[in-house]
């Protein structure tokens, strides 16, 4: 899209909308659409366009991230113009919005439904209802009706009232009278009271939260002062509530709260934390000096006419009106109110400001971008305060169509680790580096730049202080003065007072004698034609009444004489203190010309200190988003090289693993031979013991032989024949001999094996020794193993901290993309959205437009050659009375979803009395029941189910259907083909009842 | 040469400032990401560790005369027609309208010197639940929003601030102020459950089930591409909806058996005292209960007679219930109005507005039992001893139920002390 379409391509591109009658072009078929998106041309753009015009450009070319990699590029279309819808209309597109949108050509197609969207009378009421939460905060409607409210919001955004001359006219609304009763909201529902209004001028019209600059300079925030408050309370300080008399349409009395203005007088204040030095202070817009208006004696300080129109039991209007020194800084020449709404609109596309949150504008907390806030606020000013004209723009902007996903995110895993070695990662990191070395390069000088501007400021400060004494001094003299001038200014009042009522008595008895006199002259004429004596009684008795009246009047007429004589003293005594009282200004006059040289320069002084000490901030955020980057670079890295040293000790482990088996087998081998060497041993001495006995038997029986054999040859000489014992003897010989050859054949094996076991013996030991150091082998392979695994452990731990660093580096990266909209800020829809999108959604909003279109039509038709101007009169007219139908409503969605009274912002907040409103109040169930040509009912008709599915996610959520869901919702269906109409009921309440409808795209 | 001021107290909090606007820019949600949904939907960074401590509060609208109560001057120009009765604590004494009370009296603790100077309805209800005196610039949250906050767990499924008002319609309260509106009242109508958490009946068990299945499902795809603090939080109080439908019966005294329920009496204010007993069991930290009406400028000894007897009978078996229970030890009791009745007795027979000194009554958790403190003059028209005022009874609440009252919150980058600086817990009458 070229942005330097010239403003003639606009305003042809629009007629030519017109003359075909708008959408029909795209979609002739669609009633509805025509209904709802007819042309509300933007009639006339605006005379000086000029550098508007390019706005969108300027803005991308400001919005420009340092870090292109960190900046999303455009949403997918459809989603981009849910988008546009919610921030221009407070409603999502209806399906066949997004599809002639969808079907239309893209060149030119985003502009071209930008001014469609601007041109629905859905944007009128969007802009009433900013209007309304901004000015007015949710407060309740005490002391003005609803309707009363929004009919005049709706007539100031129909004639397209610049947001300062609207803003002007509600600080100077003319309180005396019933007409600016609308005006008067602003003041009315805050009780008029003077504090609570010092804090919201402050805040809606400044931006500046000043509440705890009350009693002592703001303890938070250095760029807050006592003396900027106290000069924006002057503004409001001598307003307050007071009841006025009027009477209703019927004649009937009726008392009404006034917001109404007294002349303004300044009470000393001082800091809590620094008793004893009083200040006092007129007016002091925001940035600017103090502002002295002309001294004016007491009695002159009232209008003495009664304005038109005016309540009874009202004072006057002031002859100088503290509420129109306000609205003057209510426009361009005021640098913070300009700032403050272009800040405002700029929050109205995004859900969150430049400067964030809105009421805390102060160097501490400066614009995330000062570039683009700069631009913005003058072209705010350039369109002469045209928030249609600076919306446009902002919408035509690449950055307002900006998606939510960082680039950088291609190279992010699923834990937020960044992929740090690939290519790209690298040229990043490097120019991450660079970018942060040269930002860190300035921190120093920003520093002591604004430390140097501050001891300027301070000195500048003091010398205000000084003055400020002096001035103080003079200025209870002049309290001092003004009470006498007060005082005697009662006794003129009293003395004159005292005169008329003498006078008045004088002329009482002057008037009677007069009448009298009068009356005998009378009856002398009447006497004069004809004696009669009555008359002549009666002349004597009315003369003697005159004679009786002189001496009286005479004493009435030196009482009037001595009360005018009286009076005249005290007028003298009066105009002698107004002199006096005079003298005191003349002599405060200098002084306060004198301090306000000195505030100039203070103030001069302090810009210096507020640019200076803003940079710093601005510059300090943008290392800290750098930082942030840095730091997620960094975890990212540590994880990864934590990654790869697990990695690492990991392969390691199968080879430590069969090492610690082998030398596990080895051992067991050893072990194997100890007990096979063992079972051998105890075999062998199994075999040596049968050949030990029988040994040992062996040994016995030659012991038995040996001794048989020696009684045998003792008994030789004993017996005849010796002969038997003799062979006896020889046998036993013979035995012996046997015995003995056994005997050595024994003892043979048994030596034979016991040198085997001898042998084994030695193995045994030498084996066991093996077996030892085979035992500490293994030992020390399992320490090693288990260090190992340890560190693996710890390892882990340590890769899944980093890993956990990274998302949340990866979120605060995120969250500071968001603050420089390098991504869209993610966002809740407001209670309004999300009420209006689920009657959009529902087709409750158009069928009730319809409806109140058809009534209009049935009493008054329309000729079918009527201009344009009456149908869309007509359409805007229908639209607006099926939103006040519904309005309760949202009012519904408004009490759960808002943050309540008195808040800039409606935090996103769930809470389960929400979900159960949304789950079992019966509204939401009931509005997504198949009815009509509602999208329920629509897809139910639809033969098929995927067909069905693909409508609903276009329709309620403007995006094609994913496959997942064109799978699971038709299986769901064939399931339960019977419950085909309750399944689709269900599932359009879960669509709206889900997280997707509820947030920002 | 006069500085920027540099406070006593400032100094701390100016190094904290510009780090806290440089930071701070809505970055609060990073933590809560990880750290789970608990904590996300406030503005208010910092976690507080929970306690099973409750607080129930008995808001006696109108303006409970202390001296038909807990400090009668029987036998004085002031004392009006009723007698004191001895209680359970020997030498203390309350008047003959809280006989049932007067047996539960060694569970209690009697402020009888609370000077709160403020007899406008609206400001002394503000004062007393706030503990500040209501400023138009600011805005404090009420005890119970603090309460909640500092005291309640999500996991009940139960909202931790409820306000039991009779007849009242259900919806949500507006007392959180800064806290957020996550710690709003929730308002039971009587001793009804809270709104909407019946499932309609045209809604089939199947269908109600399959509703549910398909909202998680079409959630989930959206979550697996964009999980965040606002989706969490969101999807969560749909689980938690359903949750509190479950335990739906928490809020039906019929469940109880028929003793406890004649126990209690007939009137609403025992059942709903019921219904706390009930809440508390189940977790709720916060419950307040409003008895309406006392203020009495006519008639004032005939509407206290009706009025404190109903109280007495339910507040006293409610008393007696948690500490049979054992749940007097971690359920602190109070007994507040806006303000106390004049000692004078009007030409009507009422007594109007007195804020001088009145009493107030607690029991249980850290608060001693069985103890008056303070005093007031032989007719009730001033403190003598013992003087407190709505401030220090508003920190001596939160450390009776174990919370720190001097702590502060930070809430978009402000630091806010949750109880009043200038007050200080009375320390005589804690554990």
């Amino acid at each position: 899209m070229n942005g330097l379409i010239p403003l003639q391509c606009i305003v042809s591109a629009l007629a030519l909308k017109t003359a075909f009658g708008c959408p029909a072009v795209v979609c002739s078929s669609i009633h509805r659409l025509a209904l709802s998106v007819c042309v509300f041309a933007l009639s006339t753009l605006g005379p000086a366009l000029g550098q508007i015009e390019g706005l969108h450009q300027r803005i991308d070319g400001a919005a420009q991230a340092d870090l292109p990699w960190l900046s999303a590029s455009p949403t997918e279309p459809a989603q981009a113009l849910r988008r546009l819808s919610l921030d221009l209309r407070n409603t999502i597109p209806t399906i066949e919005e997004i599809d002639a949108f969808v079907a239309e050509p893209i060149e030119g197609r985003w502009e071209r439904w930008v001014d469609r969207f601007l041109a629905d009378p859905s944007y009128r009421e969007r802009m009433v209802d900013w209007y309304d939460k901004t000015l007015l905060q949710r407060r309740p409607y005490q002391n003005v009706d609803r309707a009363t409210w929004i009919a005049y919001l709706r007539s100031a955004v129909d004639s397209r009232t610049p947001i300062d001359a609207l803003l002007q006219g509600i600080v100077q609304s003319a309180w005396w009278n019933k007409s600016a009763r609308a005006q008067q909201r602003f003041f009315l529902e805050r009780g008029g009271d003077a504090h609570a209004l010092a804090r919201d001028v402050g805040r809606v019209f400044f931006g500046k939260d000043l509440q705890c600059a009350q009693c002592h300079d703001h303890p938070q925030v250095d760029d807050y002062l006592q003396i900027d408050y106290h000069g924006l309370l002057a503004y409001v300080s001598a307003s307050s509530l007071a009841e006025g008399k009027t009477t209703d349409e019927k004649g009937a009395e009726q008392k009404l709260q006034m917001y109404i203005e007294k002349a303004a007088g300044d009470a000393p204040f001082e800091s809590v934390f620094n008793k004893g030095v009083p200040f006092r202070s007129a007016t002091r817009g925001p940035g600017q000096i103090e502002l002295f208006e002309p001294y004016m004696a007491p009695d002159q300080r009232y209008e003495s006419a009664v304005r038109d129109g005016a309540f009874g039991g009202l004072p006057n209007a002031p002859v100088q009106s503290r509420r129109s020194l306000l609205a003057a800084q209510l426009q361009a020449s005021n640098r913070e109110f300009s700032e403050n709404w272009a800040n405002r609109l700029w929050a109205l596309m995004f859900g969150r400001g430049l400067i964030h949150p809105l009421d805390m504008r102060h160097f501490d907390n400066p614009a995330s971008n000062p570039k683009l806030m700069g631009i913005l606020t003058d072209s705010l000013i350039e369109s002469k305060f045209d928030p249609t004209l600076i919306l446009r723009q902002i919408a035509l902007s690449a950055t307002y169509q900006r998606g939510r996903r960082m680039p950088v995110e291609a190279q992010v895993d699923a834990r937020g680790v960044l992929q740090v070695q690939s290519p790209e990662a690298i040229a990043w990191r490097a120019q991450l580096t660079e970018t942060l070395a040269v930002a860190k390069s300035a921190m120093p000088g920003a520093e002591s730049s604004w430390q140097e501007k501050q001891s300027a400021y301070d000195a500048a400060a003091d010398a205000w202080r000084e003055i400020q004494k002096t001035r103080i001094n003079v200025r209870v003299e002049l309290d001092a003065a003004e009470a006498g001038f007060n005082d005697a200014n009662k006794k003129w009042n009293d003395a004159l007072a005292a005169f008329d009522k003498a006078s008045a008595a004088h002329q009482a008895i002057a008037k009677k004698i007069s009448l009298l006199d009068e009356a005998a002259q009378k009856l002398e004429q009447a006497k004069a034609l004809g004696d009669d004596l009555e008359i002549q009684a009666s002349i004597v008795s009315t003369r003697g009444k005159i004679d009786a009246l002189k001496p009286q009047v005479i004493a009435a007429e030196q009482a009037a004489v001595a009360a005018a004589t009286a009076r005249d003293a005290t007028l003298a005594a009066k105009e002698t203190k107004r002199v006096e009282w005079k003298t005191v200004v003349d002599r405060l006059t200098p002084v306060e010309q004198q301090l306000q040289q000195a505030d100039t320069a203070m103030i001069l002084a302090r810009e210096g200190f507020q640019a200076s000490r803003r940079f710093a901030a601005t510059l300090s955020q943008r290392v800290e988003r750098l930082q942030r980057v840095a730091t997620w670079f960094d975890r990212s890295a540590e994880a990864a090289a934590a990654g790869v040293q697990l990695a690492q000790l990991s392969t390691q482990m199968p080879s430590m693993q069969e090492a610690l088996l082998v030398a596990n087998n080895e051992k067991a081998a050893m072990e194997q031979t100890s007990v096979a060497l063992q079972a051998t041993m105890a075999e062998t001495n199994k075999q040596l013991e049968p050949v030990t006995s029988k040994g040992k038997e062996l040994l016995s029986q030659q012991e038995k032989l040996v001794a048989a054999k020696s009684q045998l040859t003792d008994a030789q000489g004993l017996v005849a024949d010796a002969g038997p014992i003799q062979a006896a003897i020889a046998q036993i010989d013979a035995s012996l001999t046997t015995r003995q050859t056994d005997l050595l054949a024994v003892d043979a094996i048994v030596k034979q094996l016991q040198a085997n076991l001898g042998e084994m013996q030695k193995k045994l030991g030498e084996n066991n020794l093996l077996i030892a150091n085979a035992q500490s082998k293994v030992q020390a392979q399992q320490m090693a193993f288990d260090t190992h695994k340890a560190s693996i452990e710890t390892l882990k731990t340590q890769a899944d901290k980093f890993a956990q660093e990274c998302a949340m580096q990866k979120l605060e990266v995120d969250q500071h993309c968001q603050a420089i909209f390098a991504v869209a800020p993610e966002r809740a829809l407001s209670p309004e959205q999300f009420g209006w999108s689920i009657l959009t959604a529902t087709n409750i909003l158009s069928s009730y437009i319809d409806n109140e279109k058809a009534e209009l039509d049935k009493n008054v038709a329309l000729a079918p050659d009527a201009p344009a101007s009456e149908q869309q009169a007509r359409i805007l007219q229908s639209v607006r009375q099926a939103r006040d139908k519904l309005q309760g409503n949202i009012d519904t969605f408004s009490s759960l979803y808002s943050s309540g009274v008195g808040q800039t912002n409606d935090d996103f907040f769930a809470s389960p009395d929400q979900a159960l409103f949304v789950a079992n109040g019966g509204s939401v169930y009931g509005w997504a029941a198949p009815s009509g040509s509602n999208l329920t009912h629509r897809a139910i008709q639809t033969p098929d189910p995927r067909t069905a599915v693909e409508l609903l996610a276009r329709g309620l959520l403007s995006r094609p259907a994913s496959s997942s869901e064109l799978e699971w919702i038709p299986e769901l269906i064939g399931k339960n083909p019977e419950s085909k109409s309750a399944v689709f009921h269900e599932l359009v309440w879960g669509i709206l009842a889900g997280v997707e409808f509820r947030v920002y795209p | 040469m006069t500085k920027r001021a540099r406070y006593a107290c400032g100094s701390m909090d100016h190094a904290l400032n510009r780090r806290r606007f440089l930071g701070a820019s809505g970055l609060v949600g990073a933590a809560g990401l990880l750290g789970g949904v608990a904590s996300l939907s406030s503005k208010v960074a910092g976690a507080i560790p929970k306690n099973d401590y409750r607080v129930v509060v008995f808001n006696m609208h109108g303006g409970l005369s202390q001296l038909e109560s807990w400090d009668p001057k029987p036998s004085t120009n002031t004392g009006g027609p009723f007698r004191a009765i001895p209680t359970s604590v020997p030498g203390i004494h309350i008047s003959e309208l809280l006989p049932k009370t007067a047996k539960q009296m060694h569970h209690l603790c009697l402020l009888r010197g609370v000077n709160t100077a403020e007899d406008d309805h609206g400001k002394g209800a503000y004062m007393m639940l706030t503990g500040r005196r209501q400023t138009p610039a600011a805005e404090y949250p009420q005890v119970g929003s603090v309460a909640a906050k500092m005291l309640h767990d999500d996991q009940t499924g139960l909202p931790g601030h409820i306000i039991i008002t009779p007849g009242g319609g259900g919806g949500r309260g507006n007392e959180a102020a800064y806290l957020g509106p996550k710690f709003n009242s929730i308002h039971l109508g009587g001793d009804k459950p809270p709104l909407n958490s019946n499932k309609p009946d045209a809604i089939a068990d199947d269908a109600e089930a399959r509703r549910h299945l398909l909202r998680r499902k079409i959630n989930e795809q959206y979550l697996s591409q964009r999980r965040s603090a606002i989706t969490d939080a969101y999807t969560h109080s749909y689980e938690q909806a359903l949750k509190l439908m479950e335990r739906r019966e928490v809020f039906d005294v019929s469940k109880e058996p028929q003793a406890a329920q004649d126990k209690y009496g007939s009137s609403e204010l025992g059942r709903q005292c019921l219904v706390a007993r009930r809440l508390l069991e189940n977790g709720v930290s916060f419950i307040q209960i409003t008895h309406s009406n006392y203020d009495t400028h006519n008639d004032n000894f005939n509407f206290h007679i009706e009025q404190v007897g109903e109280f007495d009978l339910a507040y006293a078996t409610f008393i007696e219930d948690l500490a049979e229970r054992g749940m007097l030890e971690k359920t602190l009791v109070v007994v507040l109005s806006e303000f106390g009745r004049t000692p004078n007795i009007n030409l009507y027979y009422g007594r109007d507005h007195w804020s001088k000194a009145w009493s107030v009554a607690m029991a249980g958790a850290k608060v001693v039992q069985g103890a008056a403190f303070g005093q007031t003059n032989k007719e009730g028209t001033e403190v003598v001893d013992g003087q407190v005022d709505h401030g220090d009874i508003f920190h001596t609440i939160l450390r009776g139920v174990g919370v720190d009252s001097s702590q502060s919150l930070i809430v978009d980058g402000r630091e806010l002390p949750i109880a009043d600086p200038a007050a200080e817990p009375i320390w005589k009458v804690l554990v």
